[in-house]
């Protein structure tokens, strides 16, 4: 079956720019802080990043020495990352329907100079994209907080380009009435 | 989209994981630690799944007089004599020994056998228990379990190796224990000096004195014993920096002024300059 990964990888291999093969050491080292920031942002929670940055590298790594472009390698991680962070909303939203799921302060995420009133509005964010569908819940968040390209959007999130609007629409809307309250 | 969800959306946009080098050093032999795990658990998966597939075969042959939980302590290989055979009811040629040489060939569910008792007695002469995998502290801090892992570590033998050292350090530190951490990194640091991965290990053990324990002084003396190990090494920058740090914080100012002044002519350019220079108090406030 061809998927979206694979045509990416595809193109990947086709390219003309034969460079020496990308090793694990340097490919982490240039792109592991791009992969954290994605998960982070995806996730919400610092806790979860570590772990999820490693996994990436380590779902990449067979296919590593295949790789010619090292333009292409940060697109790539950055589909690998959204679709691993999507297991782990997935997982975690089971664990929440079998009652075994923690709440989370999600005040943390903000950056020192945040107001209070801005850290509780980013809290109140992540709360309201905890109760989104995670599909929405992601496409929302690659779009919005990573600024992703809706092409790049709708490959990680494994869907076409008319049903990641519909969802990045549906996101906005419920988010919009969760958090304009005001 | 409304302001004020334009407002969070902005906010989002704010959010970073701050990973500095050193914390991109310390994931990557993070990475390295489990990449040999998992290379070890590839290497270990075809016997065992080998002995799995035997296992089934031995619990078809011996026939539903056998419950499978005694199964599971039938040795499932190295299975070379042949059945003594007591009473044979029948004339045709025994079937366990189809058996047995589909089970020496590998194959995954040798032939059922019409004579349960020949097996049963076979299978009686090998036994012996299979070692189940037992999951160690070492998966459980791979899977970042590290409660766990801690529970684990205390009641393990002493380590020596330099990953499990490394992870031990992790494990203690992440699970709430900084203490046990400094000592698993400070035997790290004293045991393999000349391992590529003692300079991480100096400068994670600084960090712990310095920012887990309080102990800016010995966090300086780790920070700088990082240095010394690989004075050109992609921790050497990060090192001297917090190593000014910790001096400045241990009240050491002279000192703190001096590192910071060799930093300034090393790293011209570094991208702690801002913070080092306010730390060695070369920065008027």
């Amino acid at each position: 079956m061809v998927t979206p990964a694979s045509r990416h990888l595809r193109v990947i291999e086709s390219s003309t720019a034969l460079e020496a093969p990308i090793t694990l050491d340097a490919a982490f080292r240039a792109h592991a802080g791009f992969v954290a920031r994605i998960a982070l942002r995806v996730l919400g929670r610092p806790s979860e990043v570590d772990d999820l940055v490693q996994d990436v590298f380590l779902g990449v790594l067979p296919r590593l020495a295949d790789l010619r472009d090292p333009q292409s390698l940060r697109g790539w991680l950055a589909v690998i990352t959204a679709r691993l962070a999507r297991k782990r909303l997935r997982s975690r939203r089971w664990k929440v329907w079998l009652g075994v799921g923690s709440d989370y302060d999600y005040t943390q995420l903000a950056d020192s100079a945040a107001s209070p009133e801005d850290r509780a509005l980013l809290r109140e964010l992540y709360r309201a994209l905890d109760r989104l569908p995670v599909q929405q819940r992601l496409a929302w968040t690659l779009r919005h907080a990573e600024s992703l390209e809706l092409t790049a959007v709708a490959e990680a999130c494994d869907c076409s380009l008319a049903t990641v609007k519909r969802w990045i629409g549906a996101a906005e809307a419920a988010l919009r009435e969760e958090i304009d309250h005001d | 989209m409304t302001e004020r969800l334009e407002r969070a959306r902005r906010l989002g946009e704010r959010i970073d994981a701050g990973w500095q080098r050193e914390d991109v050093e310390a994931q990557l032999a993070r990475l390295h630690v489990r990449q040999r795990v998992r290379a070890r658990r590839r290497v270990l998966a075809v016997p065992l799944a080998i002995a799995i597939a035997a296992t089934i075969g031995v619990w078809w042959t011996r026939g539903s007089t056998v419950a499978p939980h005694e199964v599971a302590r039938v040795a499932p290989l190295p299975v070379a004599p042949a059945p003594v055979v007591a009473p044979v009811p029948t004339p045709e040629p025994p079937a366990p020994a189809a058996a047995v040489a589909a089970r020496d060939e590998g194959s995954a569910v040798p032939p059922p056998s019409k004579d349960n008792r020949i097996v049963a007695h076979h299978a009686s002469e090998t036994d012996a228990p299979i070692a189940a995998p037992v999951p160690s502290w070492r998966d459980d801090a791979n899977r970042g379990a590290y409660a766990a892992a801690w529970l684990g570590l205390v009641r393990a033998a002493p380590l020596d190796r330099m990953e499990d050292l490394l992870l031990a350090g992790d494990v203690a530190r992440l699970s709430g224990h900084p203490d046990a951490a400094v000592a698993q990194l400070a035997r790290a640091v004293e045991r393999h000096p000349d391992d590529p991965r003692a300079p991480l290990a100096a400068f994670t053990l600084g960090r712990v004195h310095l920012e887990d324990l309080g102990s800016p002084r010995d966090a300086a003396q780790a920070f700088a014993h990082a240095r010394a190990l690989a004075p050109s090494g992609p921790l050497a920058e990060d090192a001297l920096a917090r190593e000014v740090e910790a001096w400045s914080r241990a009240g050491e100012t002279e000192t703190a002024r001096a590192r910071a002044v060799t930093y300034g002519e090393r790293y011209p350019k570094g991208r702690r300059a801002h913070a080092v220079r306010r730390f060695g108090g070369l920065e008027v406030p």
